[in-house]
């Protein structure tokens, strides 16, 4: 059988650190203001006895997506394997995606991509700071904006403004045989990522084993990003 | 409010959508007596790809990417509404263009009635495209209810428009068409259109329930008194007192048709800002 791929998420063991949204910003080098990992917080309850929620979230590469649906040019596409990724190659930049994603975990880059790190070896005290040049040089990650898993398999390494873009589950690493990078950081390990197709995979047994709840069920979207138990 | 789609979207479906109108009114025009309405035929022809075209540069200009809309052509989504709607406006323009080159060079007399039904069935097909762009991305807004609303204020706004360009004939229009009746008509049509549209945000369920509570409070002008009042009611009512006799509809023609062509873009750019505000 096919592998489907999704993840679990443990709210029980998730401790609200932020770690996987900082690890995917590492690992996608994703510029400011967009996030493809990210986290919803709630407050509630009445003082003194107050509550707080962290959630976790992501693309939940719906098996319906509407993101998927609405694209005019199947730049939003889904895999064989599940992954719910983005070409943009084909992308017009109309932004229906985004519209009818009901999770809003696609986001426009409007920005132009800082190619003068690849170019601007201009420093600020000279011999005391690094240029940019000097910077994306030494770091091997040229410049922000600069995706180079994406360059990696076919893609646009550098974002262009006009397109969107959002988590593709790593689909990068997986193809490696990694997990997602927000996978491996996390220090809880409230992460399961695997094939729900295997039934002996953990992520199978997991879901299983508890009752798992998806985000906005009623809007029909199937997502494989499920959550387990409460954060408390 | 963060719009991921401005007033450029509104623009071009307004424009779309009278561009379709007045098409339409001159395809009816041309096959009930095409020598008689000549000079009405000949401008609605003409004035209809150049509103449809200025309303799709417009939404080029919204777009991130414009030059890839080129790939649209072979990378074709049947699930996506844009995916078809490219084709039929671009089919439409490139057909309205050899009507209006046609009407413009050897007259209406030259026109092949076959050409002209074809485009007819195309203007249709885009003018309810432009709500189903809409409601294609299910947002409780932009629901079934959108593309008749769209599509009966393409319809009032162009044939207004047109009107408004041949005012010349109005009298020949009234004597034999009752074009006040007839507009009337279509007005209450709309009404009645959003009426159920209004009901059904407002009865279904808990975010649609939001949505008409967005759409009675923060857009209360834009649709109580641009959209309902301005757009459809005062008309509906000023053609009414010309049915009763009561006003010439030469000294109202002016400003009545041009209050519906306005109703027609507060009502569909309210639509356009109300699914993203919910
Ligand atoms: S979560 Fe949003 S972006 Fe991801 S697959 Fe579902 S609809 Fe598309
Ligand atoms: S913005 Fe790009 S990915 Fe999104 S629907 Fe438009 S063409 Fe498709």
């Amino acid at each position: 059988m096919a592998k489907k791929y999704g993840m679990v998420i443990d709210l029980h063991r998730c401790v609200g650190c932020g770690a996987c949204d900082l690890a995917c910003k590492s690992e996608n080098n994703t510029p400011d203001g967009i996030h493809w990992a990210f986290h919803k917080t709630e407050t509630y309850g009445i003082f003194p006895h107050v509550s707080y929620k962290h959630t976790p979230t992501l693309c939940n590469h719906c098996e319906d997506a509407p993101c998927v649906r609405v694209c005019p040019t199947h730049a939003m596409h889904k895999t064989d394997e599940g992954f719910v990724v983005h070409d943009p190659n084909l992308c017009i930049g109309c932004k229906s995606c985004m519209l009818a994603d009901p999770y809003g975990v696609i986001f426009y880059n409007k920005e132009h991509a800082f190619l003068d790190y690849a170019t601007d070896d201009s420093s600020i005290v000279k011999g005391g700071t690094f240029s940019k040049k000097e910077l994306s040089d030494k770091s091997k990650a040229p410049f922000p904006n600069f995706n180079a898993a994406r360059g990696a398999d076919g893609y646009e390494a550098v974002r262009r403004k006009g397109a969107v873009e959002k988590c593709t589950f790593c689909n990068h690493r997986v193809a490696q045989g990694l997990a997602p990078a927000c996978v491996v950081a996390c220090p809880a390990d409230a992460r399961i990522f695997g094939d729900l197709n295997d039934e002996k995979s953990k992520i199978a047994t997991t879901l299983r084993a508890h009752k798992p709840t998806v985000l906005l069920p009623e809007k029909g979207t199937n997502p494989k990003v499920f959550y387990i138990r409460n954060y408390n | 409010m963060n719009l991921l789609w401005d007033v450029r979207v509104s623009l071009d479906l307004f424009l779309g959508g009278l561009g379709v109108g007045a098409f339409l009114v001159g395809v009816v025009l041309y096959y009930v007596d095409a020598k008689a309405y000549e000079g009405f035929v000949k401008k609605s022809f003409m004035v209809a790809p150049l509103l449809v075209i200025a309303g799709l540069l417009l939404l080029l200009t919204e777009l991130g990417r414009p030059l890839n809309v080129i790939k649209t052509i072979y990378a074709i989504n049947p699930t996506s509404f844009m995916s078809i709607g490219i084709f039929l406006q671009s089919a439409f323009v490139a057909v309205a263009l050899l009507i209006a080159f046609k009407v413009l060079t050897s007259g209406v007399s030259a026109l092949s009635s076959k050409i002209v039904y074809a485009g007819a069935v195309l203007a249709g097909l885009v003018g309810l495209y432009h709500g189903f762009l809409l409601s294609g991305i299910a947002k409780e807004p932009w629901n079934n209810a959108i593309p008749v609303i769209f599509f009966v204020s393409s319809i009032l706004s162009g044939a207004s428009l047109m009107v408004l360009f041949n005012l010349e004939s109005l009298e020949n229009l009234v004597a034999r068409f009752k074009l006040p009746l007839i507009i009337n008509m279509v007005l209450t049509l709309e009404l009645a259109a959003v009426f159920a549209w209004v009901y059904n945000l407002a009865l279904t369920t808990a975010s649609s329930k939001h949505a008409y509570d967005v759409l009675i409070s923060s857009f209360s002008m834009e649709f109580w008194v641009l959209s309902i009042l301005m757009g459809l009611i005062a008309p509906l009512a000023i053609f009414t007192l010309v049915i009763l006799n009561k006003l010439s509809l030469r000294t109202v023609a002016i400003p009545t048709f041009s209050i519906i062509v306005m109703g027609s873009f507060f009502l569909k750019n309210l639509v356009v800002y109300l699914g993203q505000a919910v």
